[in-house]
């Protein structure tokens, strides 16, 4: 299925990705040709087989409600790009 | 220094037990090689000379006290691929996106490699994010095949076998999603092995696909390997997809004998376009196996044929969720411009992201998005689940399964892959191995007429690591590891 601008627009805008313009018009055309080869698999009949996510069988892995070591605050930030006492500097949000 | 950095991992390994060598020696000699050598091959991003220097003299000190005398590894030079966190040391996944990032924690496998007395040497290079399969989309530049300079060394694993290979390293670990460990392994001529998926802790593994994403050892042969796995496999309690398994054993696999051993060889690989060089080595491979007893069947395997598109729908949407971290607030790349939370966002991620970055985030988008998540990605993973049963039940008949590892051996570096006359080169080979979670090796099993060399791809069920390491281990009897010849 062919992908329209406006699809295109779309997907951009919820992966949060710029683009030059350049950028875009391979973008537009490799994914539609990744689209056509993907859609190929509509081949394969798959009726009453259940999607598989995970290969082994277990499930829901727990650990005990347990207070243990954790990675200091301060550390983790410094890799900030933009730190004020000890929260993340963003652009202001609410107006 | 050639004398020490040609021998394995574990000659190096016993001489060091034995005190011939120092740890200290072992370091310098492998520091030296890759001063000589990086210029040329560029196969690191960061080397890590003064953590080698003082992890030398502590690792020695704890060989001196006897408290390495179980370990395979004592001293032994390791190489990282660059998406495995190691605390203190950058960690960036060949991307503008995380080109300063230094973690503040291990990941389990680096912890468990120092635990038994390895020696972190230096971080290196892959395709951004390990997307890809030429190392080439790398933001740190390309790395160049030590057999053939105008090659790739594949990908994207590229920097862990281009160091092995060309002596830089004894061992590495890469990661492999799709064939990422396997296919750079041959075409550096080396073993590389993709473990049973949950077998090794991806705690600390910057995540691509999390259900498909394995770490493992690049060598120069299945005795080091085994070393390498034994040392990092296991539960993990910090990886909640790791098996419950303590310690896994393999070392007693290494046996010269595979009488009786049934292979099986799914007739689909043999119908690819195949160089002929490939195909040659392939059968004369098959053809050594039946002279050393094995049992060898050519069968079909017609579940396997969608596995690439599966594989593309899958890890496409899988990478899509994990790369939505990165958003320039908390770490990575920020923009230097913009206006709002919006901006900041697009602006960060579409500057700090390379261009098969960005191709794969939308397919994976794509195939998620509300009324196609049913006909795209469940579709993939019912062809997932068909897959996985269909090499079930051809493991109820062999024990190990063979296949070509590449249907090409290393292209040029300068080919554009638009004109190519394959789509995809060695996909189709791997990417169902990694959509069952099955354990499988390359190991070099020839030349091209070029010289280049060629892989055999070792298949096994889930946990049947052993049979693969039996199979290696009596077919590198008969094809001993060879150094590349234009290595300096």
């Amino acid at each position: 299925m062919k992908l329209t601008q406006e699809d295109f627009n779309k997907i951009l805008n919820t992966v949060k990705i710029s683009l030059s313009e350049e950028e875009e018009i391979k973008l537009i055309k490799d994914l539609n040709q990744l689209i056509e080869f993907i859609d190929t698999m509509n081949e394969q009949d798959s009726e009453n087989v259940e999607p598989m996510a995970y290969i082994h069988s277990i499930k829901n892995v727990y650990r005990d409600d347990e207070v243990t070591d954790s990675i200091s605050g301060q550390k983790l930030h410094e890799n900030a790009p933009e730190i004020s006492d000890d929260y993340y500097v963003v652009p202001r949000i609410i107006h | 220094m050639k004398e020490i950095t040609a021998m394995s991992a574990m000659k190096v390994a016993d001489k060091i037990k034995k005190r011939e060598l120092s740890v200290q020696e072992v370091v310098e000699a492998q520091l030296k090689a890759i001063k000589l050598r990086e210029p040329i091959y560029n196969c690191y991003i960061t080397i890590t000379e003064d953590k080698a220097r003082e992890d030398a003299i502590k690792v020695q000190r704890r060989i001196d006290n006897g408290e390495l005398k179980d370990s395979p590894l004592p001293g032994v030079p390791v190489a990282i691929k660059d998406n495995i966190c190691t605390e203190g040391v950058k960690t960036t996944c060949a991307s503008k996106m995380l080109a300063d990032y230094v973690p503040s924690y291990n990941a389990t496998v680096v912890k468990r490699l120092e635990d038994a007395g390895a020696v972190l040497i230096g971080k290196v290079n892959l395709d951004e994010f390990a997307m890809g399969g030429t190392t080439k989309t790398s933001y740190f530049g390309e790395t160049k095949n030590p057999w053939n300079i105008y090659h790739t060394p594949g990908g994207s694993s590229g920097g862990s076998s281009a160091a092995v290979s060309a002596e830089e390293a004894f061992v590495s670990l890469g990661s492999d999603t799709g064939g990422s460990i396997r296919q750079p392994a041959a075409y550096c001529g080396l073993v590389g092995f993709k473990p049973t998926y949950g077998t090794v802790s991806r705690y600390g593994l910057i995540p691509l696909a999390s259900s498909l994403d394995q770490i493992g050892p690049l060598s120069r042969n299945i005795s080091d390997c085994v070393s390498v796995l034994e040392v990092i496999s296991g539960h993990d309690p910090m990886d909640a997809t790791s098996v419950k398994q303590e310690r896994f054993i393999y070392r007693q696999a290494l046996i010269d004998d595979v009488k009786n051993m049934r292979i099986g060889v799914p007739k689909l690989y043999l119908e690819e376009d195949l160089d002929e060089d490939i195909r040659c080595c392939f059968m004369e491979a098959i053809k050594t196996f039946e002279e050393m007893g094995a049992k060898v069947e050519l069968f079909d395997l017609d579940e396997i044929r969608y596995s690439v598109q599966a594989y593309y729908i899958i890890s496409c949407a899988e990478a899509c969720s994990n790369l939505a971290r990165y958003d320039g607030v908390r770490y990575g790349y920020r923009a230097g411009d913009y206006e709002g939370l919006d901006e900041l966002y697009k602006k960060s991620r579409g500057e700090g992201f390379g261009y098969e970055v960005k191709r794969r985030i939308m397919l994976g988008a794509y195939v998620l998005s509300s009324g196609n998540y049913e006909s795209y990605y469940n579709k993939a993973g019912r062809i997932r689940s068909i897959i996985s049963k269909a090499y079930e039940e051809a493991f109820n008949r062999y024990d190990v399964l063979f296949s070509p590892e590449s249907l090409s051996t290393a292209p040029q570096l300068n080919e554009d892959s638009s004109l190519s006359k394959r789509k995809h080169h060695s996909e189709i080979l791997n990417v169902s191995v990694n959509l069952a979670g099955l354990p499988a090796v390359s190991i070099p099993c020839g030349r091209d007429k070029n010289g280049l060399p060629i892989g055999l791809q070792i298949i096994s069920k889930k946990f049947g690591e052993r049979s693969i390491i039996q199979a290696a281990y009596a077919f590198e009897k008969t094809k001993p590891y060879e150094r590349p010849q234009a290595l300096l």
